[in-house]
């Protein structure tokens, strides 16, 4: 079938009956619950520094959903979540007290829970798999849990998996305030009363019941990436906690709901198709959110060189005025001699004031506006103020303050000159004896 | 081989409970190389800080593997080998060098220009990675002749000939001799690179080459122990040995051999098991074995082990109840020492039950520091010495802490009292000479001299 029909499957398939249409809405319930519950509660866990832990515990769960099956003789779910809540409590129980009682670190203490009990569960599964007829029948889907596999989603899971959201969101809801400060501010929690030891073991609890209603659905590799993939990219997006939780619920499910989908029109498996779209949200964040991303970045450093090349030109008349020149309007060539360059490259940086608001390259002259003419006015005061708050309380020599003052002139806000000035006690000139200009233009214009 | 066998086991060869040389020498040889390599390499990044680089790249590498293999069934006609020495391998080796380096570079990025914590991108980027790997594993499982379980499992026992250990033997041999060839400059960019790189040690390229070495190895122990089990070798053996030597050179040695001993007991424990009935998979055998070693050594290690810590700890807490049980006696004695007291009069001030100090006493009378006659007891010349040596300490320091640190007089016993059991001889004598031989106590008490001459 071509990809269109397919698609077309996909969705008339959500409004039907029979089996097939049930068993694609149970996938769709379940990916879209794991991928909400997981957003959410993975956003605390990124930013306790947990992400580690996470991937940790989706490894460490395997020998209980084998221990499980060994004990109950069957798939039956209870049984498995029962194993793996207490492989995974076992694990993070295992991975403390290595730390506390051995010269081994933290992370290496990570690793050495992870890979053993990853090991003693594909031990346990490779026995179940080769023993006899009995339990290896019974056994033919053990390895879903290592791959994922929403298709054998039952209503029983559904169950599960919205219960442990209703108590994930609602524990988060009602603790929400408390584990804030407990992020951000651990010694404040302390003072109010409250242990951080109680809601780092909330999280874990929370962690490993959300990771081993999840398992069906990403396997116990994949389980962890829908723990921090999304939360990551929603931390990119937004400055806000509460935001933050929401924006990541909300991509959670937006990709198990693409996942299922994906592997419905590609058969690529969901689990992996999950955690493939939810790295594209982290990658779109990275590269293109408005703050924290890569592009928007790079942006904000374009405008702030253009304006600082915009106040270099100014700077730059400012001297020209002092010595006589007409502010308002500088021949270009007088201005190219004033900085050293040919008059050509003059012309293109003073193209470049168009659009600013300051001023304009008009039949070969820098013409300036009054808003322009201030702006030059302050930068120069500021300049002038820096060097000799440079000479006089960090004692450079009067010829090594220029370069400070060069740099820093753009980012000087009036508050700062003003504490300058009362520091200096309003100075007249500088400290090459030239004279800083007046806080007011009606002082005087050069 | 098999004669070798027939020779020293003569009883076991006759069962099913040794190897059978003609099947298992291959596999056997080939867990022995990749757990040799990887516990030599993972110890490495185990004193580095940097044990779950191994995690990361070994779940990351999967979508170059898996990659190269698909890129190879393009490319290549029919290859009857998917793994071993064959021209797949160079295919998969280099899509696996490439996905290394490129989730590395993918983690780097992400928490260099973004606020991301490393630890969130390691934990992001490499699902993201393995995700990718499964895809396209699933992709080249299509074309048969490979068999997706291994990601998980390994298939050790599907080794049968020399061909396909070649790659992990060439391998292995390139680690060892890159240990002999660097070992001093691994050691000492390991433990303190900007003194490394005052030496001009070469600390970039010995990087690169160990995290080059790091990911050729995990490829070439892909087939034999799967994507994941590659970790618990790298981490593991590495672990106990940290937990048996502090020596950096004992325990790269000791992190190998715990590497092969878990590959040759784990094999064998594989055949023992299937004995009794328990079929299971080799590569995860081995895995769980080398954490056997780990917890065991956990527990027993002789210097950082459970025991040990538990042993030390009982051992200073009688050493501290003898000691205030003498220092008791010594001070109601106020320098008569041939008084005599009875246990109810010692423990009292000391604010414990007299029971709990039978032990103690029973030590001390042993080595002949206290003298009993008719259910009371006196300190010895022994005694004495012991003691006076501990409450000069106690003393000196209540000085020390009353003249040096401003401490008021009724404040300082408490401290001193918890301090005197850790007093060194030699940190005696310093606080002596700071304080200039004092003979009295700010109590007005005397302090003992450094060796007691008679009462």
């Amino acid at each position: 079938m071509s990809f269109a029909e397919l698609t077309g499957e996909f969705f008339s398939s959500l409004l039907g009956r029979g089996d097939a249409a049930q068993a694609t809405i149970h996938a769709i319930l379940g990916a879209c619950l794991a991928g909400l519950t997981c957003g959410a509660l993975g956003s605390f866990i990124i930013l306790r520094r947990m992400a580690l832990f996470a991937d940790m515990l989706g490894h460490a769960v395997l020998p209980g959903v084998a221990v499980g099956f060994i004990l109950a003789g069957s798939k039956s779910t209870p049984a498995l979540l029962l194993g793996s809540l207490a492989a995974g409590l076992l694990a993070a129980v295992l991975t403390r007290a290595i730390t506390s009682y051995s010269p081994i670190k933290d992370d290496a203490s990570l690793g050495i829970t992870l890979s053993l009990f990853y090991a003693i569960g594909i031990w346990l599964l490779s026995w179940i798999t080769r023993a006899g007829p009995e339990l290896s029948s019974q056994s033919s889907g053990l390895n879903h849990y290592l791959f994922g596999n929403p298709a054998i989603i039952q209503t029983v899971d559904l169950v599960f998996l919205v219960s442990a959201a209703v108590v994930v969101l609602l524990l988060l809801c009602l603790f929400f305030k408390e584990l804030t400060a407990s992020i951000f501010d651990p010694s404040f929690t302390v003072s109010i009363g409250l242990s951080p030891r109680f809601f780092d073991g909330l999280l874990l609890v929370l962690l490993t019941l959300v990771i081993v209603v999840s398992l069906k659905i990403l396997g116990v590799i994949l389980v962890a990436a829908l723990l921090v993939i999304p939360p990551a990219a929603a931390y990119l997006l937004t400055d806000r906690l509460g935001r933050m939780v929401a924006l990541s619920a909300f991509l959670g499910a937006l990709s198990g709901f693409g996942g299922v989908y994906l592997d419905f029109v590609f058969g690529i498996g969901v689990g992996p198709a999950i955690v493939c779209l939810a790295f594209l949200w982290l990658m779109t964040a990275f590269l293109a959110s408005p703050h924290h991303g890569v592009l928007g970045r790079y942006l904000l450093q374009k405008r702030l060189e253009l304006k600082t090349l915009r106040e270099n030109l100014l700077t730059s008349a400012w001297r020209i005025g002092e010595r006589g020149g007409e502010l308002a309007a500088i021949p270009i060539g007088e201005l190219a001699s004033e900085r050293g360059e040919e008059p050509s490259a003059t012309r293109l940086l003073a193209r470049r004031m168009n659009g600013s608001g300051w001023g304009r390259l008009e039949n070969d002259l820098l013409v300036l506006t009054s808003k322009g003419q201030e702006r030059a006015r302050a930068l120069m005061r500021g300049h002038r103020l820096w060097e000799i708050f440079l000479q006089r309380e960090a004692s450079l020599a009067p010829d090594h303050v220029h370069a400070g003052a060069e740099e820093i002139e753009h980012f000087l806000d009036s508050e700062t000159l003003r504490e300058l000035e009362a520091l200096l006690d309003n100075p007249e000139t500088d400290p090459h004896g030239k004279k800083i200009p007046p806080g007011h233009s009606e002082e005087g214009t050069p | 081989m098999s004669c070798l066998t027939l020779r020293f086991w003569p009883a076991l060869a006759a069962t099913e409970l040794w190897f059978d040389w003609e099947i298992d020498t291959w596999p056997l040889l080939m867990a022995l190389l990749v757990a040799m390599s990887c516990g030599l390499l993972g110890s490495v990044f185990l004193v580095r800080r940097t044990a779950l680089l191994g995690d990361a790249v070994s779940h990351s590498v999967l979508p170059g593997i898996a990659g190269g293999l698909l890129l190879a069934g393009l490319v290549l006609e029919q290859d009857d080998h998917v793994f071993g020495a064959s021209a797949t391998m160079l295919f998969v080796l280099g899509g696996a060098l490439a996905a290394g380096l490129a989730s590395t570079m993918l983690i780097e990025a992400l928490h260099r220009y973004s606020r991301i914590k490393p630890d969130t991108a390691l934990g992001a980027v490499f699902p993201a990675f393995f995700a990718v790997g499964v895809i396209l594993i699933r992709l080249a499982a299509r074309d048969a002749h490979f068999d997706q379980d291994c990601v998980f499992y390994g298939s050790l026992e599907v080794i049968g000939e020399l061909n396909q250990v070649v790659p992990t033997l060439a391998c292995s041999i390139l680690v060892v001799l890159f240990f002999i060839c660097f070992y001093k400059e691994i050691l000492i960019t390991s433990f303190d690179s900007q003194f490394a790189g005052t030496l001009g040690l070469p600390i970039g390229l010995v990087n690169l080459l160990l995290t080059s070495l790091l990911a050729l190895a995990i490829v070439v122990a892909f087939e034999a122990v799967g994507a994941i089990l590659v970790i618990a070798l790298l981490i593991i053996p590495a672990a106990t040995a940290q937990l048996i030597s502090c020596r950096f050179d004992r325990v790269l040695l000791l992190s190998a051999l715990f590497g092969l001993s878990a590959a040759f007991f784990g094999s064998w424990m594989t055949i023992l098991l299937e004995a009794v009935g328990f079929e299971t998979a080799r590569a995860p055998t081995v895995a769980v074995f080398a954490g056997l070693q780990f917890l065991l050594a956990l527990v027993f290690s002789p210097g950082q082990g459970l025991l040990a810590q538990a042993w030390r700890k009982r051992a200073l807490e009688s050493r501290i109840l003898e000691e205030n049980l003498l220092g008791s006696v010594y001070r109601l004695a106020g320098g008569v020492f041939s008084q005599r007291f009875r246990m109810e009069e010692v423990a009292a001030p000391l604010g414990y039950p007299p029971e709990k100090l039978g032990g103690a006493l029973r030590r001390c009378r042993a080595r002949g520091e206290v003298k009993v006659e008719s259910g009371a007891f006196s300190l010895t010349a022994e005694g004495r010495e012991r003691i006076a040596a501990i409450i000069r300490g106690h003393r000196l320091w209540e000085s020390y802490m009353i003249r040096e640190m401003g401490a008021a007089s009724d404040h300082v016993h408490d401290a001193a009292d918890h301090i005197e059991h850790h007093l060194q001889p030699g940190l005696v004598k310093e606080l002596e000479e700071l304080l200039g031989n004092p003979d009295l106590d700010p109590h007005g008490r005397e302090i003992p001299a450094e060796k007691e001459t008679g009462a």
